[in-house]
């Protein structure tokens, strides 16, 4: 499990879904990590197709209405609450809260999938200029 | 229905830091740039995806349905893993040193860094649409965020939709 961890954390994705392909793989393979990935993934798929139907399907009324509006309420405290445990947790050094500020500020005007490439193009430009020509890594 | 495909697979391809910090690209390419969903649809399929068991972008089949339909949700959801599943079979299998190059690791830290600052422009977009019909509504946000540290995110959810439900009715 360790391993899962170990390997799957430095790679783009859902962490939880990307531990549950990696352990079908220990198990069996190409067809085990495809068949847990789908068994995982699917339920929940469903279930969030059958909440958009839902929602869509929704009468006007005020009860839904103040409904919905509960959830955003909820959405946005929860939200601000996980920003601020992922920033303890992976923006530890001064540097790196500084991109997650600076990047805060960028998205304004930028598009967003050009700021996350952009600072992470620094971070390697960054971490070879710091200790160049070190381990067996290959750009 | 290849542009909704295109933008998941982005995300997915994206998503250093995990899932949460991949929701601003969500936002600003389902909102912002496509609109397939609204601001206050977006707030709601993000409280959806964290009250159903599972990951959270997959938000990506909400977002799908609301775009495409059933086509949608099941292209979208299947997007959105693909970037991430095949680089999970790589690292487990040919490509295991690719996670421990040092490339990899840096370009995710700093790439993470940035999406995790990109999530307070996502913020000020969920606030707006409650703002906008009361601003003192976000004195209930902040209480949300405070409890939070102890309680269930589920339960938070369902307590705050009750209460709007209920004072939806009495005002109504």
């Amino acid at each position: 499990m360790r391993d899962a961890l170990t390997y799957t954390k430095p790679l783009p994705g859902s962490t939880v879904v990307q531990a549950v392909t990696f352990l079908g793989w220990r198990l069996a393979g190409l067809r085990g990590a495809l068949a847990a990935t789908a068994g995982f993934v699917a339920p929940a798929a469903l279930l969030m197709t059958a909440a958009a139907a839902g929602t869509a399907a929704l009468p006007d009324a005020a009860w839904v209405r103040g409904g919905l509006l509960g959830l955003q309420v909820a959405v946005v405290g929860l939200l601000a609450h996980s920003m601020v445990g992922l920033l303890s947790k992976e923006a530890r050094t001064v540097g790196l809260a500084a991109v997650a500020g600076a990047a805060a500020v960028a998205g304004v005007f930028l598009n967003a999938a050009l700021v996350v490439a952009a600072a992470g193009l620094a971070g390697t430009a960054v971490e070879y200029r710091r200790r160049p020509r070190q381990g067996a890594g290959g750009a | 229905m290849l542009e909704l495909v295109g933008a998941f697979l982005l995300v997915g391809g994206l998503a250093f830091g995990g899932g949460q910090a991949a929701l601003p690209l969500v936002e600003r390419l389902a909102v912002g740039t496509f609109g397939w969903v609204t601001p206050a649809q977006f707030g709601v399929a993000v409280g959806l995806s964290y009250a159903t068991p599972g990951p959270v972008l997959i938000i990506a089949a909400y977002i799908g349905y609301r775009a495409e339909g059933l086509p949608g949700a099941a292209a979208a959801t299947v997007a959105v893993f693909a970037v991430p599943v095949l680089a999970a079979v790589g690292a487990a299998s040919t490509v295991q040193r690719l996670s421990t190059t040092r490339w990899l690791p840096a370009f995710g830290r700093t790439a993470g860094a940035a999406a995790i600052g990109l999530l307070a422009v996502t913020l000020l977009s969920l606030a707006r649409p409650v703002v906008e019909v009361h601003p003192v509504l976000l004195t209930g946000s902040a209480l949300i965020t405070l409890a939070a540290r102890r309680a269930h995110p589920q339960l938070l959810l369902a307590v705050a939709v009750l209460i709007g439900a209920v004072a939806g009715l009495v005002t109504s």
